[in-house]
């Protein structure tokens, strides 16, 4: 009994130890965006020797860091609520009527799961839609790209939702949207959720979407704005890497609440999902 | 029967599906479709017609100006192993550890899963000041006596790819670890239990109880780390930029590079190499592993 409790502590050491290698480059970052410029430059853990918020001061000035988490949340937020819609719409249908058509239509979604979508005609449809450049475009792009990942989500958790459910409304004779709305998309919550923030995560991140679509930098997402920020204000041999750091910090920062919030469903649902489907 | 069908019909009615179709099928399978035409196209920047030239880009890719082209799909290949082998291996020596009851088991499993919520773009540049030559790495060689290991990571040609593999790897064992756990925490006790009364050691127990158990995590990492590997974009844009010299670069970015040069054709000549590895390696492995998988 003591070798099995000893064994454990063994281990969790062992996890901590391996937990830094994932911490120890936050904790970096975060040390060098205190840090004046010529000092940040040695990529240390040293503490800086004064604190220097300017960098912040300077990122929000300098950087527009406001204007990219204004583009970043509107793209962000749209993006995961329309394609987690979508997505769900379709998955009920899909899963409870199982004719022919239908498992057509599960691959067709499928395929985008692991396809590689081409970016190089996609610019050209959207230029062809007066969708290039504009936000309006960005969001539906990306909403596009959450779809299929979303609906190998919604198709495992539809599949444990009793079918008598849907038969209860049908004798009160409500539509369909009005059955699915009312009672069924409510009992999709917990996956729901992890839809959103999945498809929030990626939006945000999402560097290659913006990179293609968005050429005009006053609609450019927190991400793209800021890696701007370290191609253009600085030269390549003398990067200002206090300000970039602060930038990169608050880049971070609003996702890691989303996460930190919602790791549970984040964690969970897609493991449900990928494990299931 | 009839009025099944009329019911079927009412509450499950296709339009439900369109607004995902229609999305889909426009910004997604149209492009798509459109990129496999193209590739057999000579469409560039410069060309006011665009005409049809059979495989020629292809020849382009693969015999003309042979290692251009050929290193990016080699590069592919090599990045997409290793990262899949080793992300593999250690989010399951993970999850195997964190699957016991370890107290802050959920603090580590969401420490080892954040990577997955950063931007792939901001995790390129931290790596990058940390595999710099003054970089925390050599700084760390350095403190614990090894500083003949001290290398320019990522402008050295010989260690500039497993650099990035190693970043890569960072970036998604924990995504691993996770549906690993999930995997384990679906094993019944009672399985073990009976198996140890039987005499079995715990190396049989993994091989014959938890292995065969967890092949649906199995197939599901390797799929998904084998097209994260051949889709490897962000990273190596961030990291390198392909360099030194072609050293890391990868199908993804030379797609970008040739579209960024006008050279469409060409460019979705080597978009539909990656859509073909892709497609095929995901059903082979796919297929592969799910003989083998319990089913209940």
């Amino acid at each position: 009994m003591r070798r099995k409790k000893g064994f454990s502590i063994l281990l969790q050491i062992v996890c901590w130890a391996f937990s830094l290698i994932v911490l120890v480059p936050f904790v970096l970052i975060l040390l060098n965006s205190l840090k004046p410029s010529a000092e940040a430059a040695f990529f240390s853990m040293s503490l800086p020797s004064e604190f220097k918020w300017d960098n912040y001061v300077n990122a929000f000035v300098k950087g527009h860091v406001l204007r990219g988490y204004y583009n970043s949340l509107v793209m962000s937020s749209a993006s995961a609520i329309i394609g987690v819609v979508f997505a769900a719409l379709a998955s009920f249908i899909i899963v409870r009527s199982t004719n022919f058509t239908n498992k057509v239509l599960y691959g067709y979604f499928f395929f985008g799961v692991v396809a590689t979508g081409n970016m190089v005609t996609t610019t050209m449809i959207m230029s062809k839609l007066h969708l290039m450049n504009s936000i309006t475009g960005a969001i539906l792009l990306l909403a596009t790209q959450g779809i299929s990942f979303a609906m190998l989500l919604f198709t495992g958790f539809i599949k444990g939702i009793p079918r008598e459910l849907d038969e209860a409304a049908v004798m009160d004779g409500a539509k369909a949207e009005t059955l699915f709305f009312r009672i069924i998309f409510p009992l999709l919550k917990p996956v729901t959720v992890t839809g959103i923030m999945l498809n929030f995560l990626g939006a945000w991140n999402g560097f290659e979407t913006q990179l293609y679509i968005l050429t005009d930098s006053k609609k450019w997402g927190a991400i793209l704005s800021m890696y701007g920020v370290y191609g253009e204000f600085s030269s390549p041999w003398s990067k200002d890497w206090g300000l970039i750091s602060a930038y990169i910090v608050l880049t971070i920062i609003p996702v890691l609440i989303v996460y930190l919030i919602g790791q549970k469903y984040i964690i969970e649902g897609m493991t449900a999902g990928a494990v299931k489907g | 029967m009839k009025t099944n069908t009329f019911i079927h019909k009412t509450l499950y009615p296709r339009r439900m599906v369109f607004p995902a179709f229609i999305l889909y099928t426009i910004l997604f399978m149209i492009p798509t479709v459109m990129g496999i035409y193209y590739a057999f196209t000579n469409w560039n920047i410069y060309s006011d017609a665009i005409h049809f030239n059979g495989l020629d880009n292809f020849k382009v890719l693969f015999i003309d100006q042979s290692f251009k082209y050929v290193r990016p799909i080699t590069n592919t290949v090599v990045f997409a192993f290793f990262t899949s082998v080793l992300e593999a291996v250690i989010g399951l020596s993970l999850a195997i550890m964190l699957n016991r009851k370890i107290f802050s088991r959920n603090t580590l499993r969401s420490v080892f899963f954040m990577p997955q919520a950063i931007s792939t773009i901001v995790i390129g540049i931290i790596f990058t000041t940390i595999l710099h030559p003054t970089g925390l790495l050599n700084n760390f060689l350095d403190l614990i006596g090894l500083d003949f290991l001290q290398q320019n990571w990522l402008t050295n040609t010989a260690t500039a790819m497993p650099s990035v593999i190693a970043v890569e790897v960072w970036r998604y064992f924990g995504l691993n670890m996770v549906i690993f756990l999930a995997g384990l925490q679906g094993i019944d006790q009672s399985y073990y239990e009976a198996a140890r009364i039987d005499g079995a050691n715990s190396w049989n127990l993994f091989v014959k109880i938890t292995i065969p158990f967890i092949m649906p995590a199995v197939t599901i990492n390797t799929v998904l780390n084998i097209v994260h590997g051949f889709r490897a974009f962000d990273i190596v844009y961030a990291l390198t930029n392909g360099g030194p010299g072609n050293a890391t670069e990868v199908i993804a970015t030379m797609v970008y590079r040739e579209y960024s040069a006008g050279n469409y054709g060409l460019s979705n000549a080597m978009n539909l190499i990656l859509l073909i590895m892709t497609t095929v390696i995901s059903v082979l492995v796919n297929r592969a592993t799910s003989k083998r998988e319990v089913t209940l």
